[in-house]
C-alpha cells in the first residue's frame, strides 16, 4: 500500500470531521464514531492514545447526562423532553468521532514527521517555524522552571503548602523565569537571522528531494575581495539614550585568512564588538554605531544582522540559544542556515558534511540537537556557522564549554581553513588563559577601549589564604555526612553508594570527581533539596531533610552553578534584601547588611542597577551578595568561578575568605581549588574519597 | 514577512503559554494561566502580534492535545488582540487599568468562546463547571446564558492575574530589552 502524505491524510482527517458534525446524527454521526474509536484501540500504535479519549469523552457523557440527560430537571419540578436527550447523544457521538479521528491522525503524524514536512512544504517557512520552535522553548522552560524552583526552595521560598502560600511563591517561580527568558530573546533572534532564516522568500529543503526548480540564484559574492575583511576606524558604540560610548575603538583591522585573537574580561565589550561586526546593532542590540565600521569594504549598518549572514557569522557563548528548534537531528540543525540561503540540495549535503567534519562531530550527525553536553552543543553551533562559509568568523567565547584538549586541534583546524578558504577570525576571549590554543592575544580591552598587544597583568593578586580561618573553639562537625546513598528514580544501581564525611566550623572543603559523577546531586542531598536513599546529612546534628525550608535557608546557603536563574526584582538592592525578608532585622540594620554585601561583592553603587542589565560576573556577585547578608553555619558552592575573569575570581576569593562559614565548592579548576582549599573530597564510581 | 525578531518573540510567548499552563495544572491551581504569554505579546509588540500568539498557542496545543483545544482558537485570538487594544489605549500604566483590561479580555471571552461551547459542545465541558450549567438550565435559564455566566466566572480571575502578572513582568524588563520593543512604552 503506498504510505499516505501527512497533508493527504490532513485532508482526509478533514473530511472526516465535516461529515461527522455535518452529516444527520443518526445513523451515520454514530457509524462514523463507532469505526474511528473501534481503529483507536484496534491499531496497536494508536491504543495508548485511548486513554486519552476515554479521559476526554468519559466526563464529557457525565456532563451531557447532567445538562441535558432531565434528571435535574424533574428534581427542580421542570419537564423532560426526551428528544433533547437524544440530541445530545448524537452530539456526544459526533464529538466522539472527530476527537477518535484526530488522535488517528495525530499519531500517524507525529510532531517530527508534521514539522519536517511544514519546512518542505509550500507553507510560508514562518509558520512552520511557529509551531516548531515552541516545542524545544517549551522544554527549555521546564527544565528551567525546575532550576527555578530549586533556587528559590534553597532561598526558603515554600514551594508546598496552603493555597496562598503557593500562590505567593508563584512572584518568585514565575518572575525570574519569563524575565530570564526574555533576557535571552536578543541573542536567540541574533542566532535565528544568523542563519539566514527569512532571507530568501523560498527555501530549499533536502527533505523536499529531487525538486531544483525555480531557486533563487545566489548573488555572485565577489570572491576576489583582496581589502581587510573588517576595518573598524575611531568606531564607537553608544548605549541607547546615552552620549558616553560604552566601547571605543581606535583602530582595528583583520585580513583575509588571518587570526585576530582579542581578550577581555566580563564587560569589558567582547560581545559588543561581536554585535557590531555582525549588523546586530541596533536591531539586537539597542544603541548606535558612530564612526567608521567596515565588514568587507561596506558600511556594517547598510545591511541587517540578516542580510550579512551569508558572509558573517558569530557563535555566541551559549551554545542552547543558538538552536533553531526547528529539528531534530545535529546533521538537519546544520543544514537549516543552507536550505534557508536555497542553495540546490548537493550543494548543502557537501557543506553540512564538511562543517560537521570541521568540528569533529561528525559521529554526533543522528543525535536531536537539545539533548547535547555543553561541549557538543558548542561545537555544533560552530558547525552551523562553518556549513554559512561566513567571510569573516567572530567566535566569541565560543569554546568555553569544550574540553581542554579538543579546543587545541579545533583551533589548528579553524587556522588552517580560514588560511586556505582566506576566511578572517576574530576570536573574543577572557584574559589570562595562557593555555588558550589562540595564545597570544593580539589584542585587548581596557575601560572601554580595544587597544593593540596582551592586556596588562591583572592587578588585583590571587588570594593566598591557605590558612584555615582561625577556628571556632568548638569543634562539634558541622556537617556530617553519615553512610548516605542515594538512587535516581527508575535507576537500577545507585548513583552514590554509603558516604561519609564530616566537615568542622569553618572549613574549607572541594568537591571534585568527573562529569556525571554526582557532585551537584550531593550538593542538593547537603541542602535537603533531596532526599537520600538511606543514610542522612547532619547539620549540627539535625537531619537537613526534616528542618522547615525557612530554617534550612536561613542556616544553609546555596550558590549554585547559573546562580542568576534566581534573579526576579528590577533592582540589585531588592534582589539583596528578598534574602532578608523574613529576618527580624530593622529596615536600618537591613540596609547596612546590604551595603556591606555589596561592598564585599564589588557591587558598590550599583544598587539601583537593574541586576540583568549587569555582566555574567556581575550579576553572579548579585547571587553571591544575596548570600553574603546572612550568616548561617555552610556554604555550598557550584562551580562558584566559572566564567569569571581573573578580576573578577580574585574579588571572588576574597570575599570567600572573609566568611566564617563551613564551604563545599565543586569546581573543575585545580589550581583554584588547590590553593585555597584544605580539605579535598574526591567523588567517583559512587563513592567519596576525603 | 515578519522579522525574525517578532517570529522569535512569539515563539517564546507560545512556549510561555504551554509552559505556565502545564505549571498550573500540575500545582493545581485554579486558574489556568495559560494566556500570560498572548497577553505580554500583545503589550509587546501590539494587538496583531498578541493575535497571532494565541492562534498558534492553540494549534500547537490541538497537535500536542488533540482538536479541542484549536477549537478555540478564536477565543486566544480575541484575548491577544483586545490586550493589544487596551495596552494603544493606555490601560496597562496603572494597576488598576491592568485590571479593567481583564475584566474587558473577559468580556470579550464570553462572547467568543460562549457560542463555540454552546453550539459544538452541547454546553458542556466535562469539567466542575457542568454542575454549574446543569442547575442553571434546570432551574429555567436558557442554555447560551448558562454557559456565558460559567465562561465569565471561569475566565474572570484569571484574566486578571494574566494582565496583571504581564504588566508586571514589562514594567521589571530591563532597559537593554524594554528598548528593543516600541510597545513597552505604553506600559509605565
Amino acid at each position: 500500500m503506498r504510505k499516505i502524505g501527512p497533508f493527504r491524510s490532513f485532508l482526509l482527517w478533514a473530511v472526516w470531521v465535516g461529515g461527522s458534525m455535518g452529516l444527520p446524527a443518526f445513523p451515520f454521526a454514530a457509524v462514523m464514531a463507532g469505526l474511528s474509536a473501534g481503529a483507536v484501540l484496534l491499531w496497536p500504535r494508536a491504543r495508548r492514545r485511548a486513554k486519552a479519549v476515554a479521559l476526554f469523552m468519559l466526563p464529557l457523557a457525565l456532563g451531557f447526562w447532567l445538562i441535558h440527560g432531565g434528571a435535574l430537571q424533574l428534581f427542580f419540578g421542570g419537564s423532560v423532553q426526551p428528544s433533547r436527550a437524544v440530541w445530545a447523544l448524537g452530539l456526544w457521538l459526533r464529538i466522539l468521532s472527530v476527537i477518535s479521528a484526530s488522535q488517528l491522525w495525530l499519531e500517524y503524524v507525529p510532531p517530527p514527521v508534521l514539522i519536517r514536512s511544514l519546512f518542505a512544504g509550500r507553507l510560508p517557512a514562518s509558520w512552520a517555524f511557529l509551531l516548531a520552535s515552541p516545542l524545544l522553548l517549551a522544554e527549555q522552560i521546564r527544565t528551567r522552571a525546575a532550576q527555578v524552583r530549586e533556587a528559590q526552595l534553597s532561598r526558603g521560598v515554600p514551594v508546598h503548602g496552603t493555597f496562598l502560600e503557593r500562590a505567593s511563591s508563584l512572584t518568585a517561580l514565575v518572575f525570574p523565569l519569563v524575565l530570564g527568558m526574555l533576557n535571552e530573546l536578543p541573542a536567540r533572534s541574533a542566532a535565528l537571522d544568523m542563519k539566514g532564516f527569512g532571507l530568501f522568500p523560498r527555501r530549499s529543503s533536502l527533505a523536499r528531494e529531487g525538486e531544483t526548480g525555480a531557486l533563487p540564484a545566489l548573488e555572485p559574492a565577489p570572491q576576489t575581495f583582496n581589502g581587510k575583511v573588517a576595518e573598524l576606524r575611531e568606531a564607537a558604540f553608544l548605549a541607547p539614550g546615552e552620549t558616553k560610548p560604552v566601547l571605543e575603538i581606535p583602530e582595528f583591522s583583520v585580513a583575509p585568512g588571518d587570526t585576530a585573537f582579542l581578550e577581555g574580561g566580563n564587560g569589558s565589550g567582547k560581545s559588543t564588538l561581536a554585535s557590531m561586526l555582525s549588523g546586530a546593532v541596533p536591531e539586537h542590540r539597542g544603541g548606535s554605531i558612530s564612526g567608521n565600521v567596515r565588514v568587507l569594504g561596506e558600511d556594517v549598518t547598510a545591511r541587517t544582522c540578516l542580510a550579512w549572514s551569508p558572509d558573517v557569522q558569530a557563535v555566541q557563548q551559549n551554545p542552547v540559544l543558538s538552536l533553531s528548534g526547528c529539528t531534530f537531528t545535529v546533521r538537519e540543525e546544520v543544514a537549516f542556515g543552507p536550505e534557508n540561503l536555497a542553495l540546490p540540495p548537493a550543494e548543502i549535503r557537501t557543506r553540512v558534511e564538511r562543517a560537521l567534519d570541521l568540528a569533529g562531530i561528525t559521529h554526533l550527525g543522528d543525535r536531536n540537537p537539545a539533548c547535547l553536553s555543553g561541549g557538543e552543543a558548542q561545537k555544533l553551533a560552530l558547525a552551523s556557522a562553518l556549513a554559512m562559509t561566513p567571510r569573516l568568523l567572530v567566535l566569541d567565547e565560543a569554546f568555553s564549554r569544550i574540553h581542554p584538549a579538543d579546543r587545541h586541534s579545533l583551533a589548528s583546524v579553524l587556522r588552517r581553513q580560514a588560511r586556505e578558504e582566506g576566511t578572517a577570525l576574530v576570536v573574543l576571549e577572557k584574559p589570562g588563559n595562557a593555555s588558550s590554543p589562540w595564545f597570544p592575544p593580539a589584542w585587548h580591552f581596557r575601560d572601554g577601549r580595544l587597544l593593540p598587544g596582551p592586556s596588562p597583568v591583572c592587578s588585583r593578586r590571587p588570594a593566598a589564604g591557605s590558612s584555615l580561618f582561625p577556628e571556632k573553639k568548638d569543634d562539634r562537625p558541622v556537617l556530617v555526612i553519615d553512610d548516605l546513598s542515594f538512587r535516581w528514580k527508575g535507576e537500577t544501581s545507585p548513583l552514590l553508594r554509603s558516604l561519609n564525611a564530616v566537615l568542622r566550623p569553618g572549613e574549607r572543603a572541594a568537591l571534585t570527581g568527573p562529569n556525571g559523577a554526582g557532585k551537584s546531586t550531593l550538593m542538593r542531598l547537603c541542602a535537603g533539596l533531596l532526599e537520600p536513599e538511606c543514610g542522612a546529612v547532619l547539620l549540627g546534628g539535625v537531619p537537613v531533610g526534616s528542618m522547615a525550608p525557612g530554617e534550612r535557608a536561613a542556616r544553609i546557603g546555596f550558590l549554585f552553578q547559573d546562580a542568576e536563574r534566581q534573579i526576579f526584582h528590577s533592582t540589585v538592592a531588592g534582589e539583596v534584601l528578598f534574602s532578608l525578608r523574613k529576618s527580624a532585622l530593622s529596615p536600618d540594620e537591613r540596609m547596612e547588611r546590604m551595603r556591606q554585601a555589596l561592598s564585599a561583592t564589588g557591587l558598590s553603587r550599583k544598587e539601583e542597577k537593574h541586576p540583568l542589565d549587569l555582566n555574567s560576573a556581575e550579576r553572579r556577585m548579585v547571587a553571591v551578595a544575596s548570600l553574603s547578608v546572612r550568616e548561617g553555619d555552610l556554604l555550598l558552592l557550584d562551580e562558584p568561578t566559572r566564567d569569571f575573569d581573573p578580576e573578577w575570581q580574585a574579588r571572588f576569593e576574597e570575599w570567600m575568605l572573609s566568611r566564617r562559614e563551613a564551604i563545599v565548592a565543586v569546581s573543575h579548576d585545580p589550581e583554584f581549588t588547590g590553593r585555597l582549599f584544605p580539605v579535598s573530597w574526591s567523588l567517583g564510581g559512587g563513592r567519596l574519597t576525603t | 514577512m515578519m522579522k525574525n525578531r517578532t517570529l522569535v518573540l512569539i515563539a517564546l510567548c507560545i512556549a510561555l503559554n504551554i509552559g505556565l499552563g502545564q505549571a498550573a495544572s500540575t500545582l493545581k491551581l485554579p486558574i489556568f494561566l495559560d494566556s500570560i504569554g498572548t497577553v505580554l505579546a500583545a503589550l509587546l509588540m501590539g494587538p496583531w502580534v498578541g493575535m497571532a500568539t494565541g492562534l498558534v498557542t492553540n494549534l500547537l496545543w490541538g497537535v500536542i492535545s488533540g482538536p479541542v483545544a484549536a477549537a478555540f482558537a478564536p477565543v486566544a485570538m480575541v484575548i491577544g488582540l483586545v490586550a493589544g487594544f487596551a495596552a494603544r489605549k493606555g490601560l496597562f500604566r496603572t494597576l488598576g487599568g491592568a485590571v479593567i483590561a481583564g475584566v474587558v479580555i473577559t468580556l470579550f471571552v464570553t462572547l467568543v468562546a460562549t457560542p463555540i461551547r454552546t453550539y459544538l459542545f452541547g454546553g458542556v465541558t466535562g469539567s466542575g463547571a457542568d454542575f454549574f450549567v446543569a442547575y442553571l438550565t434546570a432551574v429555567g435559564q436558557k442554555l447560551l446564558q448558562s454557559v456565558a455566566l460559567t465562561v465569565i466566572w471561569t475566565n474572570l480571575v484569571d484574566k486578571i492575574v494574566a494582565c496583571l502578572v504581564a504588566q508586571a513582568v514589562v514594567r521589571q524588563l530591563p532597559g537593554r530589552i524594554r528598548s528593543l520593543f516600541p510597545g513597552a512604552e505604553n506600559v509605565a
